[in-house]
């Protein structure tokens, strides 16, 4: 899968980092308050939603009832540090919050623990910590103060030097986590950094107690998710799902009006369907694939969102071994592949946006802009004669590549592969797939025991350095085929230490043009609408990326209440 | 008897040992491994590989693991989950064992009687309108696919009357009316297959017996109907049928996934499913051993029921 992940669950790990990567889908926020006065995010998530944001026409919102969503998977480890489990992302954003979120309508980075950051130069970063916030009134914490040791204590554990903590490398750049005084953390970066409050906005980036960590050791079962978050856990199971009720001494007053939330594991996606048309569950991601099925109801609507995500689609292989070393063969594939087919394999019917390396709106380069590059042209006639001719001038006709591939996450693996089986075939190249068990794949991919693959690489924060680094920066741990450029490993670490944010997104399209042109491996990327059915008495739902895509939806019950 | 019973429990023990040995073997020479599948979704190298592997106790060599894991079940450890972290026979015979009992016991049930039943009306009314009837919904139960039928059943109601059986797991205890309607619906459904297989064999031996000069005898002493029936013809009829119930229990256990799935039941099948997927040894190990403990208890009850069924039988 494109996360090469162990999803668990029946859902995509892909879509689970693809939430990560959304939740800061704003520009970093330079120097800026981390308030209304921040730059407007050069994308806008619109919701379609009648009734997306109800208390802004002027309807009051009303205390009491529950409401019920749908998770897909069983819950193996909640501890949000040690986990890219969907449901630990939503329990912890209902039971707790992070130091960022993401803003309900337009998904740019807003304070939720940390109410203001600033970056005075590029190696330090002062966070802000919000006032009169309490932990829930029960468990060791007991209803205490939130300080900014406890968001010092939360970040160093982030980057907790353990495989067991999934996102340490998010703290890598970090020298040193500093509390100067009881509102106020300072984080001093070894090198610059400056998309780390987009990665610290991932959604389970949340604070967590010191005192319950230490007595339980870790936060993986549902007991332990204390926070200062809007509810309170009831009961919690690790297979059917977990109760929480109204925190009454939540921070942000007046809110949540909901008094209960009810997690609901349904694992089985036809099942999930019908518990949403039988009223057990108030939410529904609804694939784009199955939305004619879903029109025309009156009982719920259907709210749609864009999405986008940093998840690498790739084709290609080993470039510093033949015949892949050499330019010409990677062009002619790139040119051979027809983008357009392969999404109509992947998601029939549904109508998609091309991408270059990142699906995603903000970081992109436009769509109009790759439709006139040799690859991503709508007529093929011409690419495919000068993939042919450049073929013949690399003396490699009737090249043959044994392709690894597996049948799990068939939407990134398989599905693609047989489209671009076929579309190399008309420039005489032959891909042999090697279907193998996901485990070995991802054995293989790390050791780089592979000719050429075609596979989504998921790419797990906020902010496009993570692809960027990971991927094809020379010691990039995942970039397996071996790519090594001098001059975009140079970009790379310059575009970590970009202040403005405009100049940033400039920079990082420019490199994304430089990949391109260079072609380590050819891209596949699209990113559609994603939908979800909302039932009519949720009301003040917005509809966030994070939702279809995750599906992660934690906090967007804080503004939610029941009527009829 | 007894001595029967003390050599196929001692047969019992090798055969559980053999399948405990080639599931643990199988496991670790399948390509992939446990501790790449949980470092995947995250940036990793070999020193976090080792150091996995140490902490898993994955680093020693497979005869020490296996004896270890020998020693560990003979005292009832069934181990934690690597997932999870979760000790295994917790969430086996806490959470999961009861589920997947209780559904297969109420689809032997519905089975049992659907099939039993429905054969020996059709054999008695053989060649008629009534037997044709009941033989082509046989063979149209044993043709659907379960995960199909299950799905139609979930799916097509939700969408024309928004009804749906309830998703979240009603416990025994606390509710037995609701638990029973939850379980009833899988149970009938993994019923189908099943049921339809007894019925065409209780058909076709009920059809042999009857055919029997000894029925002829019963008839002609004049017994009613009724005895021939169920005390001559059927009791004879149903050591084959009875010998397809402990086969049939091995295609059961293998469903109960797809039926726990679409109905949100959480039982082994799930469990096994899920635990296969992620390399999670302990828990496929303890699964695999508690489900071939259960097949091989039901062919053992099976083996003993035939003296009842048919008394001629004697146990050596």
């Amino acid at each position: 899968m494109p996360t090469e992940s162990i999803l668990h669950r029946s859902i995509s790990r892909r879509s689970a980092l693809a939430a990560a990567g959304v939740a800061g889908l704003a520009l970093p926020l330079i120097n800026c308050a981390g308030d209304d006065d921040s730059p407007a995010a050069p994308t806008k998530a619109s919701s379609t939603s009648q009734n997306a944001n109800p208390t802004s026409q002027g309807v009051q919102p009303k205390r009491g009832g529950k409401a019920t969503t749908e998770m897909p998977a069983v819950v193996s480890n909640l501890d949000p540090h040690q986990t890219i489990e969907t449901i630990s992302a939503v329990a912890w954003r209902l039971g707790g919050n992070g130091f960022f979120r993401q803003k309900r309508e337009t998904n740019e980075v807003e304070p939720d623990l940390i109410a203001k950051w600033e970056l005075p130069d590029a190696l330090t970063v002062t966070l802000k910590v919000q006032q009169n916030v309490k932990w829930h009134n029960k468990g060791a914490v007991n209803g205490r103060a939130l300080t900014a040791d406890d968001i010092a204590y939360s970040l160093t554990r982030i980057g907790t030097a353990d495989p067991a903590f999934k996102r340490a490398s998010l703290m890598q750049s970090v020298d040193s986590v500093k509390v100067l005084d009881s509102a106020t953390v300072q984080l001093k970066l070894k090198s610059p950094f400056v998309g780390l409050v987009n990665a610290l906005a991932g959604q389970w980036n949340v604070v967590v107690p010191k005192e319950v960590v230490e007595a339980s050791g870790d936060l993986k079962k549902w007991e332990n998710v204390i926070g200062t978050g809007p509810f309170m856990l009831k009961e919690g199971n690790p297979t059917s799902g977990a109760t929480f009720v109204r925190n009454p001494d939540y921070w942000r007053q007046g809110k949540p009006y909901l008094d209960e939330v009810e997690i609901k594991i349904i694992t089985d996606p036809s099942a999930r369907d019908a518990a949403f048309r039988s009223g057990q569950t108030d939410l529904h991601v609804v694939p784009a694939t199955d939305l004619a099925l879903w029109k025309g109801e009156k009982s719920f609507r259907i709210d749609s969102v864009p999405t986008s995500d940093f998840t690498a689609r790739v084709v290609g292989g080993q470039v510093d071994r033949a015949p892949l070393n050499d330019p010409r063969v990677r062009k002619a594939i790139d040119l051979a592949l027809d983008r357009d087919d392969i999404v109509r394999a992947i998601q029939p019917g549904v109508s998609a946006v091309i991408a270059g390396q990142y699906a995603h709106k903000l970081w992109a380069i436009p769509e109009t802009e790759l439709r006139v590059r040799p690859g991503y042209r709508k007529d093929k006639a011409q690419d495919l004669a000068e993939a042919k001719k450049l073929l013949e001038a690399a003396g490699q006709s009737n090249l043959s590549f044994d392709v690894i591939t597996t049948q799990q996450f068939p939407t990134f693996y398989i599905t693609p592969l047989e489209a671009v089986t076929a579309q190399l075939k008309k420039v005489g190249i032959t891909l042999k797939p090697q279907v193998m068990e996901y485990g070995q794949l991802i054995e293989k991919n790390q050791k780089r025991d592979f000719a050429f693959t075609v596979q989504g690489l998921g790419v797990g924060n906020s902010d496009p350095n993570d692809s960027i680094a990971t991927l094809f920066e020379k010691t990039g741990s995942r970039n397996h085929w071996g790519f090594n450029d001098p001059k975009y490993d140079e970009m790379a670490v310059k575009q970590r230490g970009i202040l403005d944010a405009k100049e940033r997104v400039k920079y990082v399209q420019d490199m994304e043009r430089y990949l391109l042109d260079t072609i380590p491996v050819s891209f596949h990327m699209f990113y559609t609408d994603g939908y979800a059915a909302v039932a009519n008495r949720l009301k003040g739902f917005v509809l966030l990326q994070s939702t279809v895509q995750g599906p992660v939806r934690g906090h967007e019950f804080e503004d939610v209440w029941i009527d009829g | 008897m007894a001595n029967y019973i003390a050599k196929r429990t001692a047969l019992l023990l090798v055969t559980w040992l053999i399948i405990v040995t080639v599931v643990f073997i199988l496991l670790r020479v399948i390509p992939g491994d446990a501790v790449s599948l949980q470092l995947s979704d995250q940036e990793f190298n070999q020193a976090d590989i080792d150091k996995v592997r140490e902490r898993l106790g994955l680093d020693e060599s497979v005869p020490v693991q296996y004896g270890r894991y020998l020693k560990a079940i003979a005292t009832g450890d069934l181990g934690n989950s690597l997932m999870s972290g979760r000790p295994v026979g917790a969430e086996v015979f806490e959470q999961r064992l009861g589920v997947t009992l209780e559904l297969m016991f109420m689809a032997v049930l519905f089975g049992l009687v659907g099939g039993v039943g429905f054969g020996v009306v059709s054999a008695v009314f053989r060649e008629s309108a009534l037997d044709y009837a009941i033989r082509v919904v046989a063979t149209a139960a044993q043709s659907v696919p379960g995960f199909w039928l299950a799905t139609l059943v979930i799916v097509f109601p939700a969408m024309w009357w928004g009804y749906a059986p309830a998703f979240s797991q009603v416990s025994f205890r606390e509710d037995p009316v609701g638990n029973l309607r939850q379980f009833s619906l899988p149970a009938a459904l993994m019923a189908v297959n099943f049921g339809a297989v007894l019925l065409r064999l209780t058909r076709s031996q009920m059809l042999e017996v009857l055919s029997d000069d000894y029925i002829r005898t019963a008839r002609a002493k004049g017994l009613s109907g009724r005895v021939v029936l169920l005390r001559h013809a059927l009791r004879n009829a149903m050591l084959p049928v009875v010998t397809t119930v402990g086969i049939q229990m091995a295609v059961l256990l293998g469903g109960t996934v797809i039926y726990e799935s679409v109905f949100n039941l959480r039982g082994i099948g799930t469990l096994l499913f899920d635990a296969i997927r992620f390399r999670d040894y302990p828990v496929v190990q303890s699964t695999v051993i508690i489900v071939s403990v259960l097949i091989l208890l039901v062919n053992f009850i099976i083996d003993l029921s035939y003296a009842w069924f048919d008394p001629r039988i004697r146990y050596a």
